[in-house]
């Protein structure tokens, strides 16, 4: 929405125990006419919500972070927030925080967009949650649960929570270690059939799985899609932590999509991860993953792949994407042989959680593409022995 | 979707679950006009826009076409400088614009010029050696229309049409206006379809790009409960806007001769009169979609000469002010006959026969400098039949309006009556808001970015079917007969900045109703 803006905000603090009735007229009170200084007849506004978002964090820098994404996020999916923060010492009353912001364009009246339900919890209410989450919730509109920070996916108070969603959203890219993938694989098997899990991870391999399908819809290099004899993928070191749970995803999708069946994996003495794999015609697939220092912000990002591929005539094909740094840049070049050579390259910067969450929150139904990734990475764990991942 | 659409990137595997299902094939596009406004403010902005959403395929390459001389440097130059101005997504990506420049080149050559074909067709030859554009092509028609059919034989005979590979694809993108009469239209298609299918040729109407217009299928098909009321049973009237506050800028040789009717008329309003009036189609493909759209056009009453009096007003503007800026009358335009009777202002009132809607009129305005520019269809409901309050509770009660708005503030309002709050019965109208635009503060693409990658994805729901234009030609056709045979004598006039002439008010009035203010 261009030009000047209307900003409305509303908001109720009041010290009083959880009381969810309150807060449910608080929240009415919130719309009343008088409260925005409208005439109450002719501004009959009416509000567009699309779904509920409940967000969990577990200190306040991510709470601030949440909120900030949550406001930005209403703009496209109007919403209830529901925001539980783990930052109230024991003992100590929670004091809940109402607020409605919206924001429009020119001239236009204020439309509501968002309502935010902000609610302190302490380490005794914290079994609570979804006790509490069920009665604020905006009936008959889906809910997604967007919980910030490592899952403990034994933890009944989470798993209450995601069966209670429609979409529990984690993120791998924060998991302290691979391992924790095997359990989000359990987790998303107990859940009911409509209860899934999102990987904000697997969002940010969306440009790179397109951009190399892309690769191969040119029709002089099509044929190495079944020849694919090396793969190396590079991604930016975490704090000396091993196997990047990116680079472990964008390997295990393109297993699934293409056949290959994992047989070994090891960890080289030169601190790389090898993966061997068959693809369908029983030929070797060698597949290299190797973490290498980069700057903070690209930490556990995938920074490049290649590809080489050679059929039983011996022709070669090799294809290079990597991120230019500077420009927000994905390049991709492609060659076969020796003369034909491809230059593309697509848009894509460091998104933020935003941007990546959008098109998460437009679906409710289990990606099938990404539970059967996990599954493919599940297994090249398990061949990495008792995975020393961390 | 052509059969053609089922192209290579359906054999890859790595395609599956991915959002881009929505990303066409390598290809190059020749644009015919590539000098010209359209190319300019629209057509390379919304390739760049693509590009920057990641939506054009490897490889992909433009080869512009034009008269003047100029060196495949000058043309990037002027590319460049048109992104900068016009692109919907700003900063510019430096980075991504280079990248996307490589693909551009240009050829100089006069569309008459059996020279020019056989440089396009080395040019090409050359995209697919080194770009990997496999024999794909889209030619874009940003031309004069006189230079439609001679361009499509052309391609024709330099063997340009015929895919060069079995698996390869070439589609023919014609900007409006197409045709200035049923028969021209018809002829235009004739000539066409000697040297294209009809699966090839993709006839813009950019009004069907456009978010709300594809969100009005939404509306009426994916919601249980407006179909029920959208008959003759629950609607009294409804009434299409479509106003603009420019005038014709520099188009006046072409408007001159071409009207409001037939500029506009034809082609976006009957688009949004068939949109609104179709029956629901089986299923959202672009067959199923034209098949209920031609069935509405067909079904317009045509207009006999006698009665063109009575079912439309023409106007043409007068000097005046809009939005502020004073305004010359159309007369005074440059490129105009001074003594023009071409109309800037045309109100209509169409009946559709057919079961659904018999006996419901279809009220259409357009025109030029109005004091504002919108485009809505507004849904009249039938009064409540027995209001069960006082007669001075019921007399100002208004009937429901369902009012869809297109532009500027896309959205949809529903009035309805509800009691003033106190101790008496007293009644008031309300409306109630969803501004689309307002509650998804998303910026919606640009429809020529849409309708581009339509095109070379080959799905042409959004593109006009020769039957579809052909029947939108028709009630036209008959109009313009209709005003030929009785002359204008007295074409009134309305001042720049008014909603038209005050005829047009009165043609509303004659039938007890008056148009919305929008
Ligand atoms: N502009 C718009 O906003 C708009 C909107 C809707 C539809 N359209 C339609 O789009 C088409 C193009 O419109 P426009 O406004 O871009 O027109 P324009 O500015 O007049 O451009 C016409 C283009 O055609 C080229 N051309 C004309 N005759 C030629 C010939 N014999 N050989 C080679 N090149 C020739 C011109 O190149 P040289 O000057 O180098 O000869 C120029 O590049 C028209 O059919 C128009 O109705 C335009």
């Amino acid at each position: 929405m261009n030009g000047a803006s209307n900003r409305f905000e509303r908001s109720f603090d009041y010290e009083t125990a959880m009381d969810l009735q309150t807060i449910e007229q608080e929240i009415a009170q919130l719309w009343h006419p008088d409260s925005r200084g409208d005439d109450p007849i002719t501004s009959l506004a009416t509000r567009a919500s699309v779904l509920n978002l409940i967000v969990v964090t577990p200190d306040q820098e991510s709470t601030d972070h949440a909120q900030d994404v949550a406001e930005r996020l209403s703009k496209i999916h109007p919403c209830r927030v529901i925001l539980f923060h783990q930052t109230l010492a024991t003992g100590r009353r929670p004091v809940p925080d109402i607020h409605a912001t919206c924001e429009a364009g020119g001239d236009e009246p204020s439309v509501p967009c968002i309502e935010r339900i902000r609610i302190p919890v302490s380490r005794q209410m914290y079994p609570q949650l979804s006790a509490l989450v069920q009665p604020l919730i905006i009936p008959e509109l889906p809910a997604y649960l967007w919980w910030l920070g490592q899952p403990d996916t034994a933890d009944p108070t989470f798993i209450a929570m995601a069966r209670a969603s429609n979409l529990t959203i984690l993120d791998s890219l924060n998991f302290d270690s691979t391992n924790d993938l095997s359990s989000i694989f359990e987790l998303e098997g107990q859940l009911p059939i409509r209860s899934s899990i999102a990987d904000v991870n697997w969002q940010r391999l969306q440009p790179w799985r397109e951009l190399t399908a892309q690769c191969f819809d040119i029709r002089s290099i099509q044929w190495s899609l079944s020849c694919i004899r090396e793969v190396e993928i590079d991604a930016g070191q975490i704090n000396g932590r091993a196997l990047p749970v990116q680079s472990l995803l964008l390997t295990a999708w393109l297993a699934h999509c293409l056949g290959w069946q994992p047989f070994e994996a090891r960890r080289t003495r030169d601190d790389r991860w090898y993966i061997g794999m068959y693809d369908q015609h029983g030929e070797h697939v060698r597949i290299i993953l190797r973490s290498r220092p980069s700057e903070p912000a690209w930490a556990g990002h995938m920074l490049s792949m290649s590809m080489s591929a050679q059929n039983s005539q011996g022709e070669q094909s090799s294809i290079t994407l990597s991120r230019s740094r500077e420009s927000s840049l994905i390049r991709m070049n492609a060659r076969t042989g020796l003369a034909n050579t491809l230059h593309h390259a697509v848009h894509h910067p460091l998104l933020p959680d935003e941007a990546l969450l959008v098109p998460i929150l437009e679906t409710t139904t289990r990606d099938h593409l990404f539970d059967s990734s996990l599954e493919r990475a599940v297994e090249i764990m398990d061949l990495f022995g008792k995975p020393e991942a961390t | 979707m052509d059969p053609q659409a089922t192209n290579s990137t359906l054999d890859n595997p790595l395609r599956e679950g991915l959002s881009l299902e929505r990303l066409p094939s390598p290809c190059a596009m020749v644009i015919f006009g590539a000098s010209g406004d359209l190319t300019r403010r629209k057509l390379m902005p919304a390739l760049y826009d693509l590009a920057l959403e990641g939506l054009l395929p490897p490889g992909f390459s433009v080869v512009g076409v034009a008269r003047s001389e100029k060196s495949n440097d000058e043309f990037r130059e002027e590319v460049r400088e048109s992104i900068r101005q016009n692109a919907r997504r700003t900063p510019i990506d430096e980075g991504l614009l280079r990248t996307f420049e490589e693909g551009i080149s240009y050829v100089a050559g006069d569309f008459s010029s059996p020279d020019a074909y056989a440089r396009i067709s080395e040019e090409l030859d050359r995209l697919d050696r080194e770009r990997n554009t496999s024999g794909n092509r889209v030619y874009y028609l940003a031309t004069p229309p006189s230079a439609y059919a001679e361009i499509a034989c052309k391609l024709s005979e330099q063997g340009l049409v015929q895919p060069i590979e079995d698996e390869s694809w070439t589609r023919l993108i014609v900007e409006k206006p197409f045709g200035n009469d049923y028969d021209s239209a018809r002829e235009l298609n004739q000539t066409l379809l000697q040297y294209f299918s009809e699966d090839q040729i993709y006839r813009i109407d950019h009004y069907l790009g456009k978010e709300t217009v594809q969100n009005m299928l939404a509306f009426r098909f994916a919601n249980g409960i407006f179909e029920p009321l959208w008959n003759r049973t629950f609607i009294d009237h409804v009434q299409i806007t479509v106003a603009e506050s420019i005038g014709i800028e520099n188009r006046g040789g072409y408007y001159d001769q071409a009207g409001a009717l037939r500029d506009m008329v034809q082609n976006h309003m009957l688009q949004l009169l068939s949109l609104v009036s179709m029956e629901p189609p089986p299923a959202f493909d672009a067959d199923s979609v034209h098949d209920e759209k031609v069935k509405a056009l067909r079904s317009i009453r045509p207009i006999q000469p006698e009665e063109v009096d009575y079912y439309t007003v023409r106007g043409q503007y007068s000097e005046g002010w809009v939005m502020g800026q004073p305004y010359p009358g159309y007369r005074d335009e440059a490129r105009v006959d001074p003594a023009s009777t071409t109309e800037t202002y045309v109100a209509l009132k169409l009946f559709i026969d057919n079961w659904r809607w018999a006996g419901v009129p279809f009220y259409l305005r357009t025109g030029k400098h109005l004091p504002r520019r919108v485009s809505e269809i507004s849904i009249q409901f039938h009064k409540a039949p027995h209001p069960p309050f006082a007669e001075n509770v019921t007399q100002s009660l208004e009937p429901n309006v369902l009012a869809i708005r297109i532009q500027p503030d896309e959205g949809i309002t529903l009035k309805t009556t509800a009691k003033v709050p106190g101790p008496s019965m007293r009644l008031r109208s309300v409306n109630m808001g969803f501004l689309y635009g307002t509650s998804f503060l998303v910026e919606s693409p640009d429809a020529y970015e849409r309708l581009l990658l339509d095109c070379m994805l080959g799905d042409s729901t959004l593109f006009p079917r020769r039957d579809g234009i052909e029947a939108s030609w028709e009630p036209i056709t008959q109009i313009l007969r209709g005003w030929e045979a009785t002359g204008v004598e007295n074409l009134p006039a309305y001042s720049a900045g008014t909603w038209g002439p005050e005829e047009a008010d009165s043609f509303m009035e004659r039938d007890g109703r008056q148009w919305r203010q929008p």
